[in-house]
């Protein structure tokens, strides 16, 4: 065979050692936990599937010029979504060291991918995480006899203890290819040799491209034909071809099938369990687990988790701290001292306007982002990252279920509903566990329109808490109505299908202080990063306005809207306009006007549900270009910036019919 | 089971998938009885073609007829959903290779054991995932609730299902078949 001209082996001349080290593993084995570990910095850990969606680079810790990949988590490395295609080419370069990483409980499935890295023939570790769970379930590994059969280190660990990860550091300095032990059907065994008898002999893991090939992999066909000749193409096709008839199954299942049938085996032979049905852990968190997914005994349980998480984000959160944070330091302190300072030192009058004036940078812009929003978005996010890590987000999706197929979607859509609860863009970001296009398309809809970030949630429920009980009903209602409405008219309207509910649920785990903590501290920098620059950007543009007379003009502009449409009275407009870059800043304009006595109860009620279903913030925008085009962002942008308008007045009209006042 | 609509209008009308994967109850073509998806007929040089999907066209014989009404869909549903009540697993299996005493997983009983016998055939995404889960022949798998979603153990893990992929999994009794 004619040695092909394209190099192949892009590590040629370079030593393993100095390859980066990718970490691979099925879904929510703690592969974050560990790359935490590694390279001691924070990425996302959370106790549900899909919480890593893309690649995150770093650098191990104590070896600085080594690279630490962490990648989504894959089910199989014959890629059928977009997660495990994306770790699939990283692997296929060819050089990279992979730590697979699995978890005891769970062998045969890590074992799986161990048998599809081994026909990839690219070195490797394996590390057996959650060592404590499986112990706590009397499960154990005899991790020296499966090194010895796969032929590779396999070190046990609890990452988010950091146990073991010496000896995990030791033994990636001898990562080493593992043994193929899959036995196929004999008759596909002789095409698959076949196969990676036509591919260049330098190519490193030939059995692990034909089996891909056999599979169906077509990004890899692309890839192949600039590599191979014609003559060996057609070869392959016709072999392919010939492997498709041997069942009816498709080709794929049948090679993963046999791959899975050996690593249980295998697993089954590594594998002791003391005393069956060892019950593990706390014995009420084993009884929680089956009720939270109970179909009416988990209502209760749910209910009871929006109760208390509204007690600490709405009551502790948006009422003790902002009182604290609002009334008293700033007001009291931070404010009147920067007014006097100001005065003291600076002589311009408009300087003094633009720092402490009514459309000041420390009068508005750090006083609406520190003192309304910031003890709101933080304890959201210490009530998430609690609800995140003791895994009862996936079970949310199963109860759930029955009224998100009516929206064209299925539970597990409810993930990135609920993140969106904390923050819209993160939540936009996490719709790519959904597996199809249209899914993907109705929840960054729904989360554009209607579902208020933390930020927005807090400020609009402190507006609502001033009324009554009915008004907070009202609110709800509208939103969730308006929410399911357009959910179920864009699943007929958006063309496409909705993928399969498959589900994994974690156990139920008691959290880790410490995790919850880094993880709402990385989340808070990053609410200051993205937030605080645009709260001060709106607020320039606020003062410009007003200083230039733009801001009446536009205010008159918007009266038909603001003041004949949803009867509010024009100041709104100027609230309006900021809701341009961030629906929580429009919501905290209204609020204090609210505060200032400007708007009665029934205004109060429409300003709320406008601002809620107004504008994704600027952010979102650019993550919903980022992901789907400007097409679709600005479609969903006017979208939502018409159905708000719409819903307000239809709202502003009805309650007005109905003589309502707060009750 | 709730019937999946397509969302590309009238015409586009298609069986649900696990009629599709069964090929046991659902619209058959009157002609020649392929139970596979009828097309619209697209009457050429009609004006209405678009819209109308009044005609049906099987695509093995292109055959073409009117399209059920919702009201005899109902009514053969519903018969066909009293004669498997009664008479029991029903369905002819699939697959020449499906050993006989199979049933779909959702036919357990709560609480109930069973050895996954086979999947049948499905979109190789879906195949892929189940695999991924350990949802393979040869596993087995214990069935804990059927409401709001199907939710199974296999091994130490725990999955949810929407009931239509779990038809697709064909499971025998732990105390019916060879193997216990």
């Amino acid at each position: 065979m004619a040695q092909p001209a394209v190099k192949f082996d892009a590590s040629h001349g370079r030593a393993p050692g100095s390859f980066p080290i990718v970490l691979v593993g099925p879904p929510n084995v703690g592969k974050s936990a560990l790359f935490a570990a590694l390279t001691r910095r924070y990425t996302t850990v959370a106790n549900y599937p899909g919480t890593t969606v893309e690649l995150s680079r770093s650098r191990l810790a104590g070896a600085e010029d080594r690279e630490v990949v962490d990648t989504p988590g894959v089910l199989s490395l014959l890629p059928f979504s977009e997660e495990e295609r994306v770790t699939r080419d990283l692997l296929w370069d060819g050089s990279a060291v992979v730590l697979l990483v699995g978890d005891a409980k769970n062998l045969e499935r890590v074992l799986f991918l161990a048998l599809q890295l081994a026909e990839m023939h690219l070195p490797m570790v394996l590390c057996l995480n959650m060592a404590d769970e499986a112990a706590e379930r009397g499960i154990f590994v005899d991790a020296a006899a499966l090194g010895a059969r796969l032929g590779v280190d396999v070190v046990p660990t609890v990452a988010v203890r950091g146990r073991g990860i010496g000896q995990l550091r030791a033994a990636l300095s001898r990562a080493r290819p593992a043994r193929p032990l899959t036995a196929y059907p004999p008759e596909l065994e002789r095409i698959l040799e076949r196969v990676a008898a036509w591919l260049p002999e330098d190519l490193p893991g030939a059995r692990g491209w034909a089996l891909a090939i056999l599979a169906g992999d077509d990004t890899l066909a692309r890839r192949l034909r600039e590599r191979v000749s014609h003559e060996a193409l057609r070869a392959i096709e016709t072999l392919r071809r010939k492997a498709r008839d041997l069942g009816p199954e498709p080709l794929s299942y049948r090679i993963a099938g046999a791959q899975f049938r050996c690593a249980r085996e295998l697993a089954e032979a590594v594998t002791r369990r003391s005393r069956r049905g060892a019950r593990p852990g706390p014995r009420s968190l084993r009884a929680l687990e089956t009720l939270a997914v109970h179909p009416w005994a988990g209502l209760p349980l749910l209910a009871a988790v929006l109760y208390l998480t509204y007690l600490f984000v709405g009551r502790f959160g948006a009422g003790t701290l902002v009182d604290w944070m609002e009334g008293g330091l700033f007001e009291r302190w931070i404010n009147p001292w920067a007014v006097a300072a100001v005065e003291r030192v600076v002589p311009w009058g408009w300087v003094r306007d633009m720092l402490v004036g009514p459309y000041g940078l420390v009068t508005m812009a750090l006083t609406y982002a520190l003192a309304l929003i910031l003890p709101i978005v933080a304890t959201f996010f210490v009530a998430f990252g609690i609800l995140e890590d003791t895994g009862y987000l996936p079970r949310l999706a199963v109860l759930v279920h029955r009224i998100f197929r009516r929206m064209g979607l299925h539970g597990k859509a409810v993930l990135p509903m609920v993140l969106g609860l904390g923050c819209d863009t993160m939540a936009t970001l996490t719709t790519r566990i959904l597996e199809t296009p249209k899914e993907r398309l109705i929840v960054i809809l729904l989360l554009a329109l209607g579902v208020p970030c933390s930020a927005q949630l807090s400020v609009i429920l402190a507006m609502l808490a001033g009324l009554s009980a009915a008004a907070m009903l009202i609110w709800a209602g509208v939103i969730v109505g308006v929410i399911f409405a357009v959910g179920a008219l864009a699943s007929r309207v958006i063309p496409g299908r909705t993928g399969d509910f498959i589900v994994e649920l974690p156990p139920l785990r008691v959290p880790v202080l410490s995790n919850i903590l880094a993880k709402t501290l990385a989340r808070i920098e990053w609410y200051l990063r993205e937030a605080v620059p645009l709260f001060v950007l709106g607020t320039l543009v606020l003062f410009a306005l007003d200083r230039t007379g733009a801001l009446g003009g536009l205010e008159r502009a918007a009266v038909p809207l603001v003041r004949g449409w949803l009867e509010l009275p024009p100041q709104a407009a100027g609230a309006f306009l900021v809701g341009f870059l961030r629906r929580d800043f429009g919501a905290a304009g209204l609020y204090a006007m609210a505060r200032e006595g400007m708007l009665d109860a029934r205004q109060v009620l429409v300003a709320a549900v406008t601002i809620t279903l107004f504008l994704p913030c600027v952010a979102n925008y650019f993550v919903i270009m980022k992901e789907r085009g400007w097409k679709v962002a600005s479609a969903v942008a006017g979208f939502a910036f018409a159905m708000a308008f719409l819903v307000g007045g239809l709202l502003a009209r009805t309650l007005a019919w109905l003589g309502w006042r707060a009750l | 089971m709730r019937r999946e609509r397509s969302a590309s209008g009238p015409c586009a009308r298609r069986l649900a998938p696990e009629a599709e994967a069964r090929g046991a109850i659902g619209e058959r073509c009157p002609l020649c009885g392929s139970s596979a998806a009828p097309e619209a007929a697209g009457c050429r040089a009609c004006a209405l073609a678009r819209w109308c999907g009044l005609t049906m066209a099987c695509p093995r014989c292109g055959y073409r007829y009117p399209p059920e009404s919702s009201l005899t869909r109902w009514w053969r549903r519903w018969r066909a959903r009293a004669a498997r009540r009664t008479v029991g697993p029903a369905d002819p299996p699939e697959k020449a290779g499906q050993a006989r005493g199979a049933h779909p997983l959702p036919r357990l009983g709560l609480g109930e054991r069973a050895r996954i016998v086979s999947l049948v055939p499905q979109d190789p995404r879906r195949l892929a995932r189940l695999v991924g889960l350990g949802v393979v022949p040869g596993a087995r798998v214990l069935l804990r609730q059927k409401h709001p979603a199907v939710v199974i153990s296999v091994g130490e893990t725990l999955i949810a299902l929407d009931a239509n992929v779990a038809e697709g999994i064909y499971v025998r009794r732990a105390d019916s078949g060879g193997e216990g």
